[in-house]
């Protein structure tokens, strides 16, 4: 709260204390700001004014603006055809042995097969299903976004395609500067190597759409970690190799420009094999275990490389040594990076069997130091994995 | 050595006899009292009840922010704790005019406690209908556009 602050209203030189006020106009917006985001939708339909301040553009973009300095963990978690979604703040003292955390149940959606989650961009999730619609003999994918926040969930219309036997890939960005969300989903046939199929979707009011682009990058986007992709500043990466039948040696990097619809990639070498993608301040940052193609108790190193000059191709590459105590800490043989924090944190987590604790280690890049925390309330799913 | 006493005066004519320091955690008290100094503040637009809470709350936040190893001194987690307590124990109608009192005298602190709880009783209630009727709000809609809004907040975004 801003200090030093005095509102200016009519109700100001009323004589407090004698009967019970509304609301003072003035403090509506402070006092909206503080709700969490699954309580908006019904304080809009409670007077005009109220969804007048709602919906001013100053109070979204403040809405965002500070849940963005509240940090989660978003955990998706698999269970009896369902995919439930959980979310943790993010554990703040670093030096603290911290006490396990317990984490929020938001909501479940049926599942069929539910085959990728993307990472959340801007608190959205899009998820793909391979599911059977009414009154239809195959199963098709369809996308489904869902704001774990506010519960809410929608899937979005099926694309129309020529390639009903081939395959397909989706991806999920968002462009800060017109404010849209955009699925990017490319099909390709079982007789073409590459994928000839681009269209984009655009997440707004009204009747969603699929529409045609061009591509001129010919590409066959990698499926390891689950088509791992990021979104930073407008533009989502994610990897892919020039056709199906290429080597997985031949990595290479699309760039897909999220408000102009442009692709463009960057050449990716042999050292980006395997490689989770991630947003390292702001920067595309691509982290390799050590030595091996799995991560885990036995692979005590990383490798991150840092994408400094996007217009050159230039990248730091980093190594780091894992602590001692990585192997007294972590139990499970696979593990996944899950990201980076403010604080200059790699966020790691396993798939643990069902009915155990479930961890999420955090090793700090500045300490060389690993922490692990326990995440309560999510243990009994049969496959969980945090974002 | 003994305290700075000042007086402030309730809009039923109550006298209240305050630490200056307590008093100074008001910005507009703390202008006054160096504008005007050894004389009565009259606050002519707060109850006694109101005025007493207030400056229940000045009393236990000036300890603390006293920081001189006053051995009542409690960690910033009770005060916390105290603060929680304090608007609980506030019905709604006293929970507004404490608000605008400490917006009226600006206090910042306990400004955010009271928007907070104000906040915190907005997500209890169960629907829109319990929040008009909480907060006195009269419903301008009509049916037809409560749907409206009802099928924009379907969308996800």
């Amino acid at each position: 709260m801003r200090t030093g602050r005095q509102k200016l209203s009519a109700d100001r030189e009323t004589v407090v204390g004698k009967n019970s006020l509304p609301i003072p106009t003035d403090f509506i917006y402070d006092i909206l700001l503080r709700l969490s985001p699954k309580y908006i939708a019904r304080c809009r339909c409670v007077s005009k004014l109220w969804a007048s301040i709602l919906d001013r553009e100053v109070f979204t973009d403040q809405f965002l603006k500070q849940s963005s300095t509240r940090p989660q963990l978003l955990f998706a978690c698999t269970k009896d055809g369902k995919v439930s979604f959980f979310s943790s703040a993010q554990p703040q003292n670093p030096d603290e042995n911290s006490s396990p955390l317990t984490a929020n149940y938001h909501m479940s959606l049926p599942f069929d097969h539910a085959f990728k989650i993307s990472s959340s961009v801007s608190g959205l999730v899009c998820m793909g299903d391979v599911r059977r619609l009414n009154g239809m003999k195959t199963k098709v994918m369809v996308s489904v976004i869902c704001n774990p926040s506010t519960g809410q969930s929608f899937t979005l219309p099926r694309m129309n395609t020529r390639n009903k036997m081939g395959g397909i890939r989706s991806f999920f960005g968002h462009d800060p500067v017109e404010k849209q969300f955009k699925v990017l989903s490319m099909t390709w046939s079982h007789c073409n190597p590459i994928c000839e199929e681009h269209q984009v979707l655009t997440l707004e009011t009204g009747k969603l759409s699929w529409r045609m682009i061009k591509c001129n990058v010919s590409h066959y986007p990698e499926f390891d970690h689950g088509c791992n992709s990021v979104c930073i500043n407008g533009v989502l990466y994610y990897k892919a190799k020039p056709n199906v039948y290429s080597s997985s040696e031949e990595v290479m990097i699309i760039c897909f420009d999220v408000r102009f619809e442009k692709f463009s990639f960057i050449k990716a070498t042999k050292p980006f094999m395997g490689a989770t993608l991630m947003n390292y301040k702001g920067k595309l940052a691509s982290l390799t275990p050590g030595g091996s193609y799995f991560f885990g108790r036995e692979n005590t190193s990383f490798e991150m490389r840092v994408l400094d000059d996007r217009e050159k191709e230039e990248w730091s590459k980093h190594s780091y040594k894992l602590p001692p105590q990585w192997q007294t800490a972590v139990t499970n043989s696979n593990i996944i990076f899950v990201g980076v924090t403010g604080s200059n944190e790699i966020v790691f987590s396993g798939h643990s069997p069902s009915n155990h604790p479930f961890y999420v280690f955090y090793y700090s890049l500045e300490k060389g130091t690993i922490r692990r925390v326990e995440f309560q309330g999510i243990g009994e799913f049969q496959k969980s994995r945090p974002f | 050595m003994s305290k700075k006493m000042i007086v402030l005066k309730s809009s039923e004519g109550v006298s209240f006899v305050v630490e200056e320091a307590v008093a100074r955690q008001s910005k507009i008290i703390s202008f006054l009292v160096e504008e005007f100094p050894d004389r009565e503040l009259p606050l002519t637009n707060m109850t006694s009840e109101i005025l007493r809470k207030t400056i229940e709350y000045c009393k236990k936040h000036v300890v603390e922010d006293d920081g001189g190893g006053d051995s009542s001194s409690s960690s910033s987690g009770d005060l916390k704790e105290w603060d929680v307590k304090f608007v609980a124990e506030i019905d709604q109608p006293r929970l507004m005019d404490l608000l605008m009192a400490a917006n009226y005298l600006d206090i910042p602190s306990l400004l955010d406690v009271t928007c907070q709880k104000v906040a915190d009783t907005i997500a209890a209630c169960n629907d829109e209908k319990e929040i008009r009727a909480t907060f006195n709000i009269e419903n301008d809609f009509t049916e037809e556009e409560v749907e409206a809004i009802r099928m924009e907040n379907q969308y996800p975004i």
